[in-house]
């Protein structure tokens, strides 16, 4: 399949931003731009996400997964926070490649702060230093630390939620899997934004974002190709590295999954929260007309970003009976 | 990606960023935003709150710095030491700075004002697109030879389709101002303007004299037709001391004015021939008698009694008294019993039908 042409047209608002947004990067991340996107400065740093807001931020290192090295993990919770809360594991998006713990922390660190909650952001291992399993048995293991010492952190191990956007979408997406399929902590629900979960890159979507847009086709395939080398597009690739591949998808806890119907993920994020369906599970599906990847992040006052972060917020609310 | 590419925030306060203002205000123009997500653009870009106030149509509305729309009390003025640029066409801009103005404050306050007004005049625009459209599709239901698609489609583009009893107020081009959902019509009794009326909702009748006004029968959206015949039956129909004549509680009459109308060539009836010999006498002048015949008429149809239609009609009670009697003669009934009263009723009625002109 080649490039098509037709695409939903962007949101006014959001096509806005987007002409500002596009000088300052262009849309196509290719492998050679890895090294420069890691060093610009590239997430605002906590402090000034964090000022003015009644949060304590803690830095813990904690055992890897086995053989591996140990792991950075930041917990944020309020600081008259006294009994057990709901918790939040949150996974960072970055294409597999970039960013760190603190990528997207407003929205959860919203949550924290309104609704009591305890987080926990993972520094896992990035790719192509560290492809498959890597960043996902990191998340696993930080999951699974979390869930050890609920008691110490504040949390009500009855209510730990799992939440992620984009490449951290896929990760959150892939440890609920593995939290199943191990037998692993239990998870109230899992929280999956605009989540990256198929290395195939073969839907509809895939190929309506070619040099547009945010994170198109070509990021996309730096992303995948980071993370699975040769062996992406063939048998091989596990469904926690790829959770689009699974087949069964029963026995997860209730997804939330939202996405913009203008960007490269809309067609598997929708066919993934379709497979829930099949295979009987709960799932709650949001796509929004005419938003690109990670529009509520870049864009977060316009009218459409306003509208999404209150329907994610509403769900985790209901999710964390608060 | 998440915030890789950073995010949408103020501009450098100190550097001049003018392209930045124009491809963002250029971007939501040619997306056809409307006036909250512009002014909600040069909040974000400017990192404070902005607002606006149009003259003609009155218009104003602000937001705070993060965008947010501020209850209408809010949105009225700027302060005193505001950075402000004037709207074409009327009006001004303004964003909220407290201190020194920044480096990009004049541009984007230039293009939100060149946004807005672009804006505003797109808006009228769709008003006077959607009045035309809804005048059309009203002249359609009004025209019984109309094919019922049709007409069920014109009752949809005037969100009529769930409505189950609709009317039309019928009132003289000249006397009734315009309005929306109305339609001027050329009659045969001249320039009508039909008006659509909701079931349930009162027709307004003000003004000074009233605007003569007929209100047709209730029918469902697609038969308003038959509203629009019987609201112009009722019109001609009405009379100084009576403006406002509703078709549904004419009774009898509306059936005799309905084979009046249908029929224009057929010999008057004996009664409305006298008021039209006597309505004519009037007109010659050999008629001298002081007050206007018909208008005694008229009183003594509506009064209990010629004292009381006497007062009503300004005359002393003498005077009607003597002209009542002459009445009878002509007549050749009188009108001073009930039965007369009734029968002098109906005649002044279908009289009026027959005569009523409007240009």
């Amino acid at each position: 399949m080649t490039t098509i042409d037709s695409r939903p047209p962007y949101d006014v608002e959001l096509q806005a931003v987007l002409a500002l947004l596009g000088e300052q990067l262009p849309p196509t991340l290719t492998p050679e731009m890895i090294a420069l996107m890691r060093s610009a400065n590239v997430t605002a740093p906590i402090e000034e996400l964090l000022a003015g807001r009644p949060i304590e931020h803690v830095e813990r290192t904690i055992p890897g997964p086995e053989g591996a090295p140990d792991l950075l993990v930041s917990i944020f919770r309020r600081t008259d926070h006294s009994t057990a809360g709901p918790g939040i594991f949150h996974t960072h998006g970055g294409g597999m490649i970039i960013g760190d713990r603190f990528t997207g922390a407003d929205v959860f660190l919203d949550w924290v702060e309104t609704m009591d909650a305890v987080a926990v952001s993972v520094e896992y291992r990035l790719a192509p230093e560290n492809p498959d399993p890597a960043p996902v048995e990191d998340c696993y293991a930080a999951l699974v630390w979390t869930a050890e010492h609920a008691d110490e952190l504040g949390i009500d191990p009855t209510r730990l939620l799992i939440a992620g956007g984009s490449a951290g979408g896929g990760l959150a997406a892939g440890t609920a899997l593995l939290a199943r399929d191990r037998r692993g902590p239990a998870l109230i629900g899992q929280c999956l934004m605009y989540p990256m979960i198929d290395d195939r890159n073969t839907t509809v979507s895939s190929h309506q974002y070619v040099g547009i847009g945010v994170w198109d086709r070509g990021s996309n395939d730096t992303g995948w190709d980071a993370l699975l080398g040769d062996r992406r597009h063939g048998d091989e690739v596990s469904i926690y590295a790829a959770p689009a591949r699974a087949t069964d998808l029963s026995g997860l806890p209730p997804a939330f999954i939202d996405v913009g119907s203008a960007e490269v993920f809309r067609d598997e994020d929708v066919a993934y929260a379709s497979a829930i369906w099949a295979s009987g599970g709960q799932a709650e599906l949001h796509v929004w007309p005419g938003a690109f990847h990670g529009f509520d992040l870049m864009a977060p006052q316009a009218t459409l970003s306003v509208i999404a972060r209150a329907t994610r917020t509403a769900w985790v609310a209901r999710i964390l009976g608060v | 990606m998440q915030e890789l590419v950073g995010r949408l925030t103020a501009l450098d306060p100190e550097a001049s960023e003018s392209l930045k203002v124009i491809a963002y205000f250029d971007a939501l123009v040619e997306g056809h935003a409307g006036l909250e997500v512009l002014l909600r653009g040069a909040a974000v870009l400017s990192g404070c709150g902005a607002g606006f106030r149009h003259t003609q149509p009155a218009l104003a509305m602000a937001v705070d710095a993060s965008g947010r729309r501020l209850p209408a009390p809010a949105a009225g003025e700027p302060g005193p030491a505001a950075p402000t640029h004037p709207l074409p066409g009327g009006g001004v801009v303004w964003l909220d700075r407290a201190g020194p103005a920044h480096a990009n404050d004049a541009m984007v306050l230039e293009r939100l004002a060149i946004g807005l007004a672009i804006s505003i005049d797109r808006r009228a625009e769709r008003m006077r697109d959607t009045d035309a459209l809804e005048r059309g599709a009203l002249e359609t239901l009004l025209d019984a030879d109309e094919p019922s698609d049709a007409r069920t489609a014109a009752a949809r583009r005037l969100r009529l389709d769930t409505v189950p009893l609709a009317q039309i107020a019928a009132s003289p081009a000249s006397e009734a101002s315009p309005a929306p959902r109305e339609v001027v019509l050329t009659t045969s009794v001249g320039r009508v303007r039909a008006r659509l009326v909701v079931a349930g909702t009162e027709p307004r009748v003000d003004g000074e004299p009233p605007t003569r006004t007929g209100i047709g029968v209730a029918t469902p959206p697609t038969d308003l037709a038959t509203s629009w015949r019987t609201a112009l039956l009722a019109l001609r129909m009405t009379a100084p001391r009576e403006p406002l004549v509703r078709a549904e509680e004419l009774g009898v009459v509306l059936l005799a004015a309905e084979a009046v109308a249908a029929d224009p060539g057929r010999p008057a009836h004996p009664d409305v021939a006298a008021l039209d010999r006597i309505a004519e006498a009037t007109a010659r002048g050999t008629e001298s008698r002081g007050a206007d015949a018909l208008d005694l008429l008229d009183a003594l149809a509506r009064a209990e009694s010629v004292r009381a239609a006497a007062a009503l009609a300004g005359v002393h009670h003498s005077t009607m008294q003597a002209r009542a009697a002459d009445f009878c003669g002509v007549l050749g009934f009188d009108p001073r019993t009930p039965a007369g009263r009734v029968r002098l009723s109906d005649a002044l009625r279908l009289h009026r039908l027959t005569t009523a002109q409007f240009d």
